[in-house]
């Protein structure tokens, strides 16, 4: 599927796409594929070329593309060396594994190195914004650069100037000892410092994200990450269910975040799949269909229709934020 | 928000920290044993403690949470504080010295200075940014934290009926409820339930952590090492992430390193009033958050009873110690251990993670954790360093029961996610990374310690060669 100027393909399981014969780049010229995608699933990719004749050959890079659905990333991946590989690199395919979901392709090159373009694009890798979703309390992504987290390089760089600063103070007298832990400690703290400065950039994004998106959105469109228009739709809800009220929750399938409804409606009461807070026995008149195309409001009988069953009284529609989300009153 | 609003949030803030001052002054018996900034972050501290177990007590007697009822707790705390004043003057409740980060240094450390506490005030803002204007959006800060808040706020109480869908808080009914108790008392006195107030706990958490750790440093390192250990401490990207969002993990990092720091001062100096310190801090720790549970009992505790033993104490004196240590941390909680006893509430983690399990897979995920996430900057890296370069300087000193509390701490952690099906959190990158944030200032404070004790030793070594 092309969409917005970018190929987008789904995968359920393993995912290849194979390019047509006849690319007929020399070997020699030490080709890379460069790809600038983002995959809506965490996925690992791996590249394969085949020259006119024999097997496919595998790139022995694999990709691990992080979770970020928002951004596109660029790898560079060397697919011959030569001299040891001869010929003409005819195909190029890319396989991907890991979770099913959407894989979208911005571009794709297969071209000699060019060390200005590399440098330019491991710099925009370097400086992209960290994903904000429901998981980043728990995990933060370090930026990359050339192709290894920039915490991987300084850690690498910290535990080298320790090993030879231990082998230094060992091998010192007591007065330089001092002078060695202290360089040591200085060392460490400008290495934190470096990555705190990018840090502190991403934070910088961080905030300036939820001020466009939340604090000061265009009109009608408050949102915040991965909850899209969740929260306009929780303003109408308090609008239009009083707080002593109880009520049904049809959100769309597999949406994980009913305790923010829950939480968000309190002291309203919730019965959904997930959730359940009402007193048992009151009315439950209101319910309240987020995102939900499969629940519809039948007009003939006034009721709420999900397939070919009716799960609710006769009403009406108390407040619509559009044609899949929107809060139904049973007649009383 | 109108500014009477803003003053009963401020209100809210401030008459905890005013009674731990006050507690914290009558627990110093008239002798200055805590600086300025340290008691301050003391006080707020054990003042949510101090909230949290009263608007318990009182919920579980099924008083109704009115404003005159909650704010009860403070009268008693407010004579006694007035009382000390005119005895002692208002220097007894809360004295600051002139900060010393910067006498007699010259230019670079003046540029450091600056450049490390404009970081820092970068960071704050940002703390403060997000807990001010957005929703709370995290899972477990949505269905754990606040939502308890908001139910014991909305109920004005504690439901115990046991089929009552908003029994002990709602949906999760076993977990502590120290912090949803203090955004209750936050929403009193604010007198309704708003977002900003109750999550800027967290900054505020943040920015004692750091008080904390300067402090408890400062006795061991100068006022820049330490200045710039604090720095590197609330740096650390997950921590500072959390710090603006309602999660709990720095709440507890901030207690454990409490009750670390001052009972490695008892150990040290035998002041009964650090142990004292230690005990309340782990005790209102134990209030917060599950995890603290294991890292008193198996952590805390254990060197706690081992330093006794080795102290050659009367038995009398030894018994006496262990149960007031016992007593101050745990007495506070026991209304609610015996609260999830009577209603048979689930302890600690579910049956489903109670089962030994081992998981040799556990070395990938974890140096991807440690040394390749974005979660902790270099800090493991430099924590295994000190690790191993101060082993034989921990041997023949105190600080060797530092090393064991921070060791088993370690343990308990890493072994809940290596030998029990708790395992899948750390191969998913998810609960293990906040878990470390419970003991990450704790191993720090450790490791800074290591290397000012390697440069001191270093220093003593000269000064000696030099005489002779």
């Amino acid at each position: 599927m092309i969409r917005g100027g970018t190929f987008r393909v789904f995968g359920v399981e393993e995912l290849k796409l194979v390019s047509p014969r006849g690319l007929s780049i020399p070997v020699e010229e030490n080709p890379y594929l460069r790809i600038r995608l983002r995959c809506l699933s965490p996925r690992y990719m791996r590249v394969f070329w085949q020259g006119s004749e024999g097997k496919p050959i595998l790139s022995p890079r694999v990709i691990q593309t992080p979770f970020d659905k928002k951004h596109f990333h660029t790898y560079w991946i060397p697919l011959a060396k030569p001299p040891e590989q001869k010929g003409k690199v005819e195909r190029v395919g890319l396989f991907f594994g890991g979770r099913p979901g959407w894989v979208e392709i911005d571009s794709l090159a297969v071209c000699p190195f060019s060390l200005k373009e590399y440098m330019r694009d491991q710099w925009q890798e370097f400086c992209l914004p960290r994903p904000l979703n429901p998981a980043t309390i728990n995990f933060l992504q370090s930026p990359w650069l050339f192709n290894k987290p920039f915490a991987s390089w300084l850690n690498i760089i910290a535990a080298l100037i320790i090993i030879l600063g231990a082998i230094f103070y060992f091998t010192a007298g007591d007065k330089k000892k001092i002078k060695i832990v202290s360089s040591i400690g200085f060392t460490m703290l400008v290495l934190w410092i470096i990555y705190d400065i990018r840090e502190t950039y991403s934070q910088y994004q961080m905030v300036e994200e939820v001020y466009r998106s939340y604090v000061r959105p265009p009109p009608g469109e408050k949102t915040f990450p991965a909850l899209g228009d969740f929260y306009g739709f929780i303003d109408l809800c308090r609008e239009k269910i009083p707080q002593d009220s109880q009520y049904h929750f049809y959100p769309y399938p597999d949406w994980p975040y009913d305790c923010r409804i829950h939480y968000f409606l309190y002291p309203r009461r919730i019965t959904s799949a997930t959730w359940v807070n009402v007193i048992e026995g009151d009315d439950i008149p209101y319910h309240v269909v987020y995102r939900n195309p499969g629940v519809r409001h039948d007009a003939a009988s006034g009721r709420l229709r999900r397939g070919d069953s009716y799960i609710s009284r006769p009403g009406r529609i108390v407040g619509l934020f559009d044609e899949d989300s929107f809060i139904f009153l049973e007649d009383r | 928000m109108t500014p009477l609003t803003l003053l009963k949030i401020l209100a809210a803030y401030l008459v905890p920290t005013l009674m731990g001052l006050v507690l914290l002054s009558w627990l110093e018996r008239g002798r200055q044993k805590l600086g300025g900034l340290e008691k301050a972050a003391l006080a707020f501290a054990l003042g949510i403690g101090i909230v949290s177990f009263y608007l318990f007590y009182v919920g579980l007697l099924g008083i109704r949470f009115s404003f005159p009822v909650v704010t009860a707790v403070f009268w008693p705390f407010l004579i006694g504080g007035v009382y000390m004043a005119v005895r002692g003057g208002s220097g007894r409740i809360l004295r600051f010295s002139r900060p010393r980060i910067l006498s007699r240094k010259g230019a670079p450390s003046v540029v450091l200075v600056v450049v490390l506490a404009a970081l820092l005030l970068w960071k704050f803002s940002c703390a403060c940014f997000i807990a001010l204007s957005v929703p709370t959006y995290f899972d477990d800060s949505v269905s754990f934290w606040n939502h308890k808040a908001k139910v014991y706020y909305e109920q004005r109480g504690i439901v115990r009926e046991a089929e009552h869908p908003d029994f002990f808080g709602g949906p999760h009914p076993y977990y502590p409820n120290g912090i949803p108790l203090f955004k209750c008392w936050v929403a009193v006195w604010a007198g309704e339930w708003r977002e900003q107030p109750v999550n800027l706990v967290n900054p505020v958490f943040w920015l004692c952590l750091g008080a904390l750790f300067y402090s408890g440093l400062r006795r061991h390192a100068s006022a820049l090492v330490s200045f710039a250990a604090a720095y590197m401490l609330l740096s650390v990207p997950l921590l500072a992430f959390h710090a603006g969002f309602a999660y709990m993990d720095l709440a507890v990092g901030f207690y454990f390193l409490g009750g670390v720091v001052y009972l490695y001062r008892w150990i040290g100096e035998g002041d009964r009033f650090s142990l004292i310190i230690s005990a309340l801090l782990l005790g209102v720790g134990l209030s917060v958050k599950e995890e603290m549970v294991p890292l008193f009992w198996a952590s805390a505790v254990p060197v706690m009873v081992l330093r006794l033993f080795t102290s050659k104490l009367k038995p009398g004196r030894l018994i006496g110690t262990a149960a007031l240590f016992l007593c101050l941390a745990v007495g506070p909680n026991l209304p609610w251990f015996i609260a999830k006893v009577y209603y048979g509430l689930q302890f600690s983690l579910g049956p489903e993670y109670i089962r030994f399990q081992f998981h040799p897979g556990f070395i990938g995920p974890l140096a991807y954790s440690f040394f390749d996430s974005g979660n902790y900057n270099i800090a493991w890296t430099l924590f295994f360093a000190a690790l191993l370069a101060s082993l034989r300087l921990a041997a023949g000193r105190p600080l060797k029961y530092l090393l064991m509390i921070i060791l088993l701490a370690l343990a308990v952690t890493l072994g809940a996610f290596i030998f029990t099906p708790l395992f899948a959190f750390l191969a998913n990158g998810m609960t293990f990374n906040r878990s470390m944030l419970a003991i990450l200032p704790a191993l720090l404070f450790y490791s800074v310690l290591a290397y000012s004790g390697l440069a001191g030793e270093a220093a003593r070594a000269d000064a000696g060669g030099r005489e002779r």
